[in-house]
């Protein structure tokens, strides 16, 4: 027994070891040699060992010599040798031998036969997967032989339903990834530039060779090996059919796809979302929310997504090789992106609780990080970038930068960036540099015939575009015409920020600018309105005292008549004022403490501004205290009137 | 609608609502018959709300006093209280029932929980000067147990971790009780900064407010948020709401409370209109509802949230209207001509009234009195010109007959003389170029 997991292990462990060499032979030719020249010094490894245990054999178990599996173990060995000098021709022929091995139901190593023969059909099925990945077209006499092994293999299967031992799920799911391998670096939604019938040769051959166990699916039991096993082929077949439909079609949003997406992840109360999921569904969700974000600007299951987000980032702040996938992390940079754009995230709280400034920034780093990553995939040559995708986030990255640099200090122009000259002279970078043009200069109705040049952008990132025109509006506001007006009716200023004919600003819009701008201390000219004819005044000579009298005056005017009651009174007078603002010079209290803020607020609500104090007698000067007398003042006026009378 | 409220909190719930006339007449009636199968459970009938109680429910007051009961109503009913200081509460004797909590001895790790239901008390009769002092004495405890465990870090694990944590919540909850209490003396922003200290100073705070409140039977979580919300609109000014609804620190409260976000944003971004439709919507319902918000809330918190944006449509016009501003916020056009007409008269506002239209208008508190000194320096610039001119027509006289008076030489002499009994023409006279050039002062 003991040799047998020996064996297995072995076995395993030259799997694993072929499963690495599959990932990295995808990166450069260059790492490819390399990774032969390990394999070599593996398969040295591998030779020793069996060398060593084909001894131990020797010393101890000589009247077991002729047994079945030793004979097969042999083969097996054999097979491997072959397989990796590349000789898969012979390789599969000697695996076939054990495959087809009489098999004597008397016999008691019955059991382990079966565990041979299917170990080797195993190894028959992986030994081209390789050779299938990478080769272009006109491999169609390799996906024949593969696809009538597999229909072996699920002979097989079914002859002996699962008898062999536990471990045969988990080797059967492996294969499944060997063949049918998560697509990392081709999205659903961005399609536009692969090749696309060699794709589809390679989703037909997914689609068929997974089709071969559908059989299992039917399979009743409780056991959760078989369950999980039943979940990988419905994953791999819902996932093949989805991109065949996408890669034929076009259109992946068919009822029948609508109605079974979200059963791609398990999400119930009773057991936790990250236990249950796998990245390869998980990231099949999300790029099918992005492909509908594209396609509708809108999200029907924000939650859901949601969840497949926080998942995503999860797994790949554990795992520094998620974080190296270029392909992973433009999904989930992505995703975030179209979940901040969906117009549903107004309602959502945490959006709310961020700084505007701050929001803009993120999507404009993750932007940038996507254009990063694409670089590193080699994405971002000049033919990809007429894809909507890449339009998508070419623009975002500008106009997100675009807004930042209006309203902070850092002016850093976009074009600079590598990743953007690289784009240079395309038609969509030339739309771009207009619009930028434009922002720059307040022209506001070349602004928006320059963003409409790009109506494939209008819906999915109308969110942002909105912005640059209300950033716009607002800029040529101060910046052209409260400088040269002292005043003006709110009608012209409504006709000198109209954007475009169809899209008519109104008064309300028009007012909630200026009323921001002095709610915030912003404005840059002072202004007045005249309600009653719609008529802004501009200028600092309409700043005016409000109260007729300073805060202290007005403290002091409040004064007490009997001590019982007025105590109490005064203070609610006092909090009134307060509370009102009547005398509150707005400013902004920058601070992420609420202590310091409160703190602040409360000197303001508490201090009266005393009159400076000089060394200059005050006699000149009026002191609010003297308030206190104005009556008598008065009274003492009137009746020097009266004598003169 | 009472907040699970069993015990005396019950009586005093159904005694608030039916006093402020609330609801339709059939709920008002269903109110009253609980209200009075209570007071027959525990035996008392001393309520102040007795009357209305009885007049609500339609019930003859015969029937009341036939109550049957023996024996001692279930502790359920008391509210935590003892049975006699629960009739003392229903009975609005609240001096009694405070003294008999005070001189009552309490065991070591009941006396928390013991100063809980004091402040409690206190707070129903309104006793704030009892409340400042409970303050005070909180303060000292919490000063007092920060510096123990500092001493001690090692001998807490002795005692028994459900006691701490028991009078951790106790103290915790008495601090909520003093925001209460400010919020009742409407002392709005006292009554946020205490609550976010204690928030930012205490970690558990959100934890006792979310889990450990309702459980009281006192003031319900639902209430204290809003009385916190409504501090927060009320005192925070409309410049800083921006500033505030970023404070990092209090992330985990916003996120307790999406309606005041919602609100904050909506004044952020000036769309009051649909501000006030909250504010006198969902809000003004929950506080006519609640026996601890509605008092503050009429008398001054609607109010001052309408002056505060009157404010600040006057801060930024030179010119506006009643019904304008009626239709542009949703308030009714008397109601906003009868606040703001207050407003600008209590606030000493430079501006004036004229039928619907309110208008700037520049005058300084001493207006009335400069108003009145310009006029004297008229009427005295006024007299002074008399003077004037009969000095004038004097002098012509004068010149013009030079020999009414005999003597050439003497006339000079006489003019020039600064001891003559004429002296007091030219006194007049210089008295007048003084004022001409004076007079500038009173002209302006």
């Amino acid at each position: 027994m003991s040799d047998e997991d020996n064996n297995y292990d072995d076995f395993m462990l030259s799997d694993d070891e072929g499963m690495e060499s599959i990932e990295m032979e995808e990166e450069t030719e260059d790492e490819d040699k390399q990774n032969i020249e390990i394999n070599e010094d593996n398969s040295q490894d591998d030779q020793d060992r069996g060398a060593a245990r084909h001894k131990q054999h020797e010393q101890g178990t000589f009247e077991k010599h002729d047994r079945v599996e030793d004979i097969c173990e042999r083969i097996f060995e054999q097979g491997q040798a072959l397989k990796e000098d590349e000789r898969y021709k012979e390789a599969r022929d000697l695996f076939l031998k054990i495959y087809y091995k009489e098999e004597f139901s008397s016999d008691e190593s019955i059991e382990r036969l079966m565990t041979w023969k299917f170990k080797s059909l195993i190894e028959i099925l992986r030994l081209r997967a390789l050779q299938l990945y990478f080769q272009k077209n006109g491999a169609q006499d390799l996906v024949l032989q593969i696809l009538e092994d597999t229909a072996t293999m699920s002979v097989f299967l079914q002859r002996i339903d699962f008898q062999i031992d536990g471990n045969i799920f988990e080797l059967l799911s492996d294969t499944f990834e060997v063949l049918a391998p998560k697509w990392e670096r081709v999205f659903l939604f961005d399609i536009e530039k692969v090749d696309r019938e060699n794709m589809i040769c390679k989703i037909e051959f997914q689609k068929n060779f997974m089709d071969q166990f559908q059989w299992i699916l039917r399979k009743p039991g409780k056991d959760c090996k078989l369950q999980n096993l039943q979940r990988i082929i419905r994953k791999k077949i819902f996932i093949a059919v989805v991109w065949y439909q996408r890669l034929t079609m076009g259109n992946v949003f068919t009822p029948e796809i609508s109605s079974q997406i979200e059963i791609l992840v398990k999400d119930n109360e009773c057991s936790s979302f990250e236990e249950n999921n796998d990245l390869e569904s998980v990231s099949m969700l999300l790029q099918y929310y992005i492909l509908e974000y594209m396609n509708t600007a809108r999200i029907n299951n924000r939650r859901l997504f949601k969840k497949c987000i926080d998942f995503f980032e999860m797994l790949i702040s554990k795992s520094l090789t998620f974080s190296q996938e270029s392909g992973l992390m433009v999904i989930i940079y992505t995703s975030k992106i179209v979940f901040i754009l969906d117009s549903d995230s107004e309602n959502d709280l945490s959006f709310a609780l961020m700084r505007y400034y701050d929001r803009k920034e993120e999507l404009k780093n993750m932007f940038l990080y996507i254009l990063k990553h694409l670089e590193e995939m080699g994405k971002l040559r000049e033919r990809d970038i007429t894809s909507l995708f890449h339009k998508f986030i070419l623009s975002g990255f500008i106009f997100t930068s675009m807004i930042l640099e209006a309203i902070s200090t850092d002016k850093i122009n976009p074009f600079g960036f590598e990743q953007v000259k690289i784009a240079l002279g395309s038609p969509i970078v030339n739309v771009l540099e207009d619009v930028y043009r434009c922002f720059a200069q307040l022209e506001l109705r070349q602004l928006n015939a320059s963003i409409s040049l790009i109506p494939e952008l209008s819906v999915v990132l109308s969110g942002i575009i909105q912005d640059i025109y209300y950033l716009a509006q607002t800029l040529k506001l101060w910046r052209k015409i409260a400088r040269l007006y002292s005043c003006i009716s709110i009608s012209d200023i409504i006709s000198m920020l109209q954007i475009s004919d169809d899209n008519e600003m109104t008064r309300d819009d028009l007012l909630t600018i200026l009323m921001r701008s002095i709610m915030k201390n912003r404005s840059v000219v002072y202004f007045k309105l005249d309600l009653t004819s719609d008529l802004v005044y501009f200028g600092d000579e309409n700043k005016v005292m409000l109260p007729r009298c300073s805060k202290e005056e007005f403290r002091l005017m409040i004064s007490p008549k009997d001590e019982e009651t007025t105590e109490k009174a005064r203070l609610i007078d006092f909090e009134y004022v307060n509370d009102v603002a009547i005398y509150n010079n707005p400013t902004r209290i920058r601070t992420k403490s609420s202590k310091e803020f409160f703190n602040t607020l409360r000197k303001s609500r508490e201090t009266v501004k005393l009159p400076r104090v000089n060394n200059q007698s005050n006699e000149d000067t009026f002191l609010p205290s003297y308030m206190k007398f104005s009556n008598k003042y008065l009274e003492l006026c009137k009746l020097a009137s009266n004598n003169l009378e | 609608m009472f907040h699970g409220a069993k015990g005396p909190l019950l009586i005093e719930r159904i005694g608030h609502l039916l006093s402020i006339n609330y609801g339709e007449k059939e709920e008002r009636k269903r109110w009253a018959m609980q209200g009075i199968s209570y007071l027959q459970e525990v035996q008392c009938t001393s309520t102040p709300y007795l009357e209305i109680l009885v007049e609500e429910s339609g019930l003859r007051p015969v029937s009341l006093l036939n109550s049957q009961l023996v024996g001692k109503p279930h502790f359920s009913l008391l509210g935590g209280f003892d049975e006699n200081i629960a009739r003392d509460i229903i009975s609005h004797n609240f001096q009694n029932a405070i003294f008999q909590m005070e001189s009552e001895e309490v065991p070591l790790t009941k006396r928390y929980q013991h100063l809980e239901k004091i402040t409690q008390i206190s707070l129903l009769c309104k006793n704030f000067k009892g409340i400042e002092e409970i303050e005070y004495n909180v303060k000292n405890i919490i000063q007092g147990r920060k510096n123990f465990d500092m001493l001690n870090s090692m001998e807490k694990d002795r005692i028994s971790h459900e006691v701490v944590q028991d009078d951790s919540f106790s103290l915790l909850r008495i601090q909520m009780l003093l925001c209460v209490s400010y919020f009742l003396q409407e002392r709005y922003f006292d009554c946020c900064t205490k609550f976010f200290t204690m928030m930012t100073s205490e970690p558990l705070t959100l934890k006792v407010l979310s889990e450990h409140l309702d459980c009281m039977n006192f003031i319900s979580k639902e209430e204290f948020i809003m009385m916190v919300n409504i501090s927060v609109l009320i005192s925070i000014p409309l410049d800083n709401y921006d500033d505030f609804i970023y404070l990092s620190d209090l992330k985990q409260f916003f996120q307790m409370t999406p309606l005041l976000v919602n609100c904050l944003e909506l004044l952020i971004n000036t769309n009051f209109n649909k501000f006030f439709k909250i504010w006198h919507g969902e809000i003004n319902k929950i506080c006519m509802e609640s026996l601890f918000l509605e008092p503050s809330w009429s008398s001054s918190a609607a109010v001052i949230m309408r002056c505060k944006i009157y404010f600040f449509y006057l801060r930024i016009s030179k010119k506006l209207q009643f019904s304008y501003l009626s239709s542009t916020l949703g308030i009714d056009l008397e109601d906003i001509k009868e606040e703001l007409t207050k407003l600008i008269i209590s606030g000493q506002l430079n501006f004036e009234i004229d039928g619907d239209v309110i208008h700037f208008e520049d005058s300084s508190i001493l207006q009335s009195i400069v108003n009145e000194i310009s006029r004297n320096g008229t009427m005295i610039n006024e007299v002074i010109d008399k003077l004037k001119n009969e000095n004038t027509d004097l002098k012509d006289i004068i010149q013009g007959n030079p020999l009414m008076y005999s003597g050439g030489n003497n006339t000079a002499t006489i003019i020039n003389n600064e001891s003559s009994d004429d002296m007091d023409i030219d006194e007049v006279n210089d008295r007048s170029d003084i004022s001409d050039s004076e007079g500038g002062l009173f002209e302006c």
